[in-house]
């Protein structure tokens, strides 16, 4: 779950640095999320969009053996075309095949790097944790992206963001702990998407349940 | 004497000459089965509709769900797999019980010729 919030700060912090990129239903990236000696398949895309409003989903998955699906979906309030603040969360798991609405508290609470480092701090502020220009090469192909280097107590995080991937916008992304062994993970983009169909709906969406709530804490 | 080493010199031929077949009949196999891999590879990439697009790659859902589309990838991947890898695991096994009962072979005959000499 911190993963996500992680990402979903990135993403944010990518959009806040764009300011005439159209967003487009549909769209999104497909990256490879390892951890722990395990590879997953992780996939964001622009499940929807209007004036006000932005969903994004994600998807993790695994076609190995033993298949294993679940959907978040993040809405972002808009305000000329920059996300303000992220205002609902839902999900869907593999087992539970219901969609669930997260609650404010399950949405807003991040123990890892926090959502103001990105979305609230002075441009200057956030520049400083600029490393260089740099060539990155990723099973989707060789890009140019930005490095940033975020250093927190227990944890460094190293990301690459470009604009030829948007709307995503991620191209890589290497977390260390030695602490916290959930923190030691890698991302890295696989291919972008397009037209890709959300799988939540939140107009179907019930209250949390108990079982969600402890997969969620994991 | 020259009799014997006729014989052992026409065995070696005979077991050598099946060896080339079994290795040429390996090697078949090895080129049937990177053809079958580069048609799975082809399938998958058709399947996700896979393109280059300013040197990267895209993946086109055509208004699918995500877990439909990888389902369906992974379902005809896994079926050729299956299905591919059973008849090669069976050829491969014949193969190798060729090889063996050969190598059963030789050694018997060696055996005999040497204590024929003793």
């Amino acid at each position: 779950m911190r993963i996500i919030k992680f990402i979903i700060l990135i993403y944010v912090f990518s959009l806040s640095h764009s300011y005439s990129f159209e967003f487009k239903k549909g769209e999104g990236s497909e990256f490879t999320f390892s951890t722990e000696g395990k590879n997953v398949n992780l996939n964001i895309y622009i499940a929807n969009v209007d004036s006000q409003e932005m969903a994004v989903e994600f998807h993790f998955g695994s076609s190995e053996i033993i298949s294993m699906n679940m959907w978040q979906q993040f809405i972002f309030g808009l305000k000329d075309k920059s996300p303000i603040a992220l205002k609902a969360g839902y999900i869907k798991t593999g087992e539970n095949n219901n969609v669930e609405k997260m609650t404010n508290e399950m949405i807003r609470v991040n123990k890892g790097v926090q959502i103001e480092d990105f979305l609230f701090t002075d441009k200057k502020v956030i520049d400083k944790d600029f490393i260089a220009d740099e060539k990155i090469e990723t099973p989707a192909g060789v890009i140019i992206a930005k490095h940033y280097k975020k250093v927190t107590m227990d944890q460094t995080v190293d990301f690459w963001i470009a604009d030829m991937v948007k709307p995503i916008g991620l191209v890589k992304l290497v977390s260390k702990s030695e602490k916290t062994k959930t923190n030691n993970y890698e991302i890295e983009l696989k291919s972008l998407l397009k037209n890709v169909d959300a799988t939540i709906n939140p107009k179907d969406s019930k209250p949390i349940s108990e079982s969600t709530k402890k997969l969620l804490n994991k | 004497m020259k009799f014997l080493i006729g014989i052992i010199l026409a065995l070696n031929f005979s077991i050598a000459d099946a060896k080339t077949k079994t290795l040429r009949r390996l090697d078949d196999l090895e080129a049937r089965m990177e053809k079958a891999e580069q048609k799975i590879r082809e399938l998958e990439n058709k399947s996700s509709s896979s393109a280059e697009t300013s040197g990267l790659k895209v993946k086109d859902y055509q208004n699918s769900k995500i877990h439909e589309k990888q389902r369906n990838i992974a379902g005809d991947f896994n079926s050729q797999r299956n299905q591919l890898s059973k008849e090669q695991e069976k050829a491969i096994k014949m193969q190798i019980e060729i090889i063996k009962k050969s190598q059963t072979d030789q050694e018997r005959i060696l055996n005999d010729i040497m204590n024929e000499n003793n």
